[in-house]
């Protein structure tokens, strides 16, 4: 059963969205070479804490820290080390905040670079394009989040558009209903895993954590020594976008935004 | 934080157990609870010891299941 919320309870919502937008914009800014992923979680934490709601994460059994910190390789579920960033580090950093009962959910990939130079080398082109179609790969997959289409509307426009450029999207993760829960039903492939008519259809008051993750290589991802963080199984780079919306008045809204 | 899906994978039934549960035999030879699937009870498909199943299943908890179809 996929939860419906209410107009109060997408209220809620919406406001620890917006503190969960602000606090990551915030992370996401004092990303830069030489910071340690220890950093950027404490930060995130004292953020979150200051403008009075709770990390979400830490409710997750066995996760101790408020963000998942994934670099390079690291698909998702990277546990802040005392890495210290360097130049042309792909990081990706998911955060979530529990606000008022509710659950919010959103991750950012960026490039961590000397910011004042423009001028790009190849390498760094090929990342930055890799990042800007994973974006815009969640933005459509938003877009196609309308009351009446159906979970595998938003999976097909992922897929395509992030499998149109040579990328790969990750088969074993998906996106999620998120609320008193922070994963909840329906399950948001960002492939085709059944026919579209087969998945469920999207309403209005629907909740949905929307989720691209997606490789520079191949799809395929193993579980590392730790037994809790996803790599690459090639080692190639990974890329994560995330954003809670809800879907009203038939169409998406984004709940995790600063204002 | 990113969850993982959920994954489906062949299993013969075992042995059936109350309430349309069953244990189910999977590929990987472990041997798991499963439960009838609620669009399979609606349409009346049985299902008895020796059939071959598909079974629905979470990463997050390996010992449980969902039928949800049985091949001819």
């Amino acid at each position: 059963m996929i939860n419906i919320k209410t107009r109060e309870e997408i209220e809620i919502m919406r406001e620890g969205g917006r503190i969960l937008a602000e606090v990551l914009f915030e992370v996401v800014k004092n990303a830069k070479i030489g910071t340690s992923e220890l950093e950027l979680d404490q930060m995130a934490e004292k953020l979150i804490l200051a403008k009075g709601a709770e990390p979400g994460f830490k409710k997750v059994g066995g996760y101790k820290y408020t963000t998942c910190i994934s670099t390079n390789d690291v698909v998702v579920h990277g546990i802040p080390t005392a890495y210290r960033l360097r130049e042309n580090d792909v990081i990706g950093i998911d955060c979530g905040v529990y606000h008022k009962g509710f659950h919010t959910d959103m991750a950012q990939t960026l490039r961590v670079s000397n910011q004042k130079s423009k001028i790009k080398n190849q390498k760094e082109k090929e990342i930055d394009e890799f990042l800007k179609i994973g974006e815009s790969a969640m933005w459509e997959g938003i877009r196609a989040a309308k009351a009446g289409k159906r979970v595998g509307d938003i999976s097909k426009a992922v897929q395509d558009t992030v499998e149109g450029q040579g990328y790969s999207v990750v088969r074993s993760l998906v996106g999620h209903g998120v609320g008193k829960e922070l994963h909840e039903k329906p399950e948001i492939p960002g492939f085709l895993r059944e026919p579209i008519s087969q998945t469920p259809k999207l309403e209005n008051g629907m909740t949905l954590a929307i989720e691209v993750i997606y490789n520079m290589g191949k799809s395929d991802v193993a579980l590392s020594g730790d037994n809790w963080t996803i790599k690459t199984k090639d080692h190639s780079l990974s890329g994560l976008f995330e954003r809670t919306i809800v879907i009203a008045e038939g169409k998406p809204l984004v709940l995790t935004r600063p204002i | 934080m990113v969850h993982q899906g959920s994954f489906e994978i062949e299993g013969l039934v075992k042995e059936s157990l109350s309430n349309t549960l069953f244990r189910v035999e999977l590929a990987n030879k472990s041997v798991i609870i499963c439960h009838l699937s609620g669009k399979m009870r609606m349409n009346f498909i049985k299902i008895l010891p020796g059939d071959k199943v598909r079974v629905e299943m979470t990463p997050y908890d390996k010992t449980k299941g969902r039928i949800v179809y049985r091949y001819k």
